[in-house]
């Protein structure tokens, strides 16, 4: 399966709202598998959403099976349509960085607990209820399937954007 | 003569300031790259480095600069980077960041960054802060560094509680490791 290159700020389409996927046929079927050939093809990738690709569809994968930051993660996750159902009430702040914005990197408050309502792979509706790494990693995702990047989430410019240059 | 430079400018706050300093190199034709500028109470410091469109020497830039420093009354200095300080230097290990805070009192950041220095533990950013108001103050200092691979940050952190003791102050080590979602 090939991998898709990834868009990178300031391409418009990661500023966009997606739209709704209306109907599973091959077209997203590919669409989803490309997508997770190409988070796996990234040895750091734990999540990709659909902009990020290229496509206006509200679709995201993940997995953070492995990270060490992941408490009994649920493996491989296809968010079709996602929708945010609750956010736990405790944040904790974390830096995150991302593929899309390649130099840069930003303290980012996330709720730590999050419940979801989405379509999976096959179109049935799931109701997931994500904790720690992975709720953080669903918010990123979900983020930018509202056209938002990290960037749009830091408080503070002075202390919480920091340049990435030297990771490289 | 140089092609990219890094620039400091020191005055009283005001106004202008940021909007002087790079109105000033916009009309000269240069890039702004990286840049840390913040106020010091009643200071305004601005750190910068910039790329000119040709080479150019400090007098040039010197001559350029005087107006503005006469007008906001500024202390500026500026120093041309050379082709291998301009390259990005090479992380020196893991990005964590130390957070201290506590009743002030004189040593806090001596004591910390010495104990860091001595174990070649390179400091890129420091902030710290001093409450301004009555009664005993509150000192907290924020900075991050890189720990080499070859330290534990688990054994840092106990020396650093220990130091932190002494101080009377608290001590906390995070990693600050971005993840790339």
């Amino acid at each position: 399966m090939a991998v898709l290159p990834i868009r990178k700020f300031p391409d418009p389409l990661l500023k966009s709202p997606t739209r709704n996927v209306l109907k599973l046929d091959d077209q997203i079927k590919r669409l989803i598998q490309a997508m997770i050939a190409t988070m796996r093809h990234y040895p750091h990738c734990v999540g990709l959403a659909a902009p990020q690709v290229g496509s206006e569809y509200r679709i995201a994968v993940m997995d953070v099976s492995g990270h060490p930051k992941a408490e009994k993660p649920h493996g491989l996750l296809v968010l079709i349509n996602p929708i945010v159902m609750e956010y736990g009430p405790r944040e904790k702040v974390g830096r995150e960085g991302c593929m899309s914005v390649p130099d840069f990197t930003g303290n980012v408050p996330r709720a730590m607990k999050l419940r979801l309502r989405a379509f999976d792979q096959t179109g049935s509706p799931q109701d997931w209820t994500l904790r720690g790494f992975e709720a953080v990693v669903a918010q990123h995702e979900i983020d930018h399937l509202d056209g938002l990047l990290f960037l749009d989430r830091v408080e503070r410019v002075g202390s919480d954007v920091f340049r990435r240059k030297t990771y490289r | 003569m140089a092609r990219r430079w890094i620039v400091t400018a020191l005055g009283k706050d005001r106004p202008g300031i940021v909007a002087g300093v790079t109105g000033l190199l916009y009309k000269l034709g240069c890039n702004l790259e990286d840049s840390a500028m913040t106020r010091l109470e009643g200071e305004f410091a601005i750190m910068l480095i910039f790329s000119t469109p040709q080479r150019a020497t400090a007098a040039s830039l010197a001559q350029a600069f005087a107006p503005l420093q006469r007008r906001l009354k500024l202390v500026i200095h500026l120093k041309p980077l050379t082709k291998p300080e301009s390259k990005t230097p090479k992380p020196r290990g893991r990005r964590h960041t130390i957070s201290v805070y506590g009743a002030d009192r004189p040593g806090i950041v001596f004591r910390i960054a010495s104990f860091l220095a001595r174990r070649k533990v390179n400091i890129t950013d420091v902030h710290t802060h001093r409450s301004a108001g009555r009664g005993p103050s509150l000192y907290s200092l924020l900075l991050e560094l890189e720990l080499p691979r070859s330290r534990s940050a688990d054994a840092l952190e106990a020396q650093l509680e220990r130091i932190a003791q002494r101080l009377g102050v608290h001590v906390s080590l995070t990693s600050a490791e971005p993840d790339v979602l």
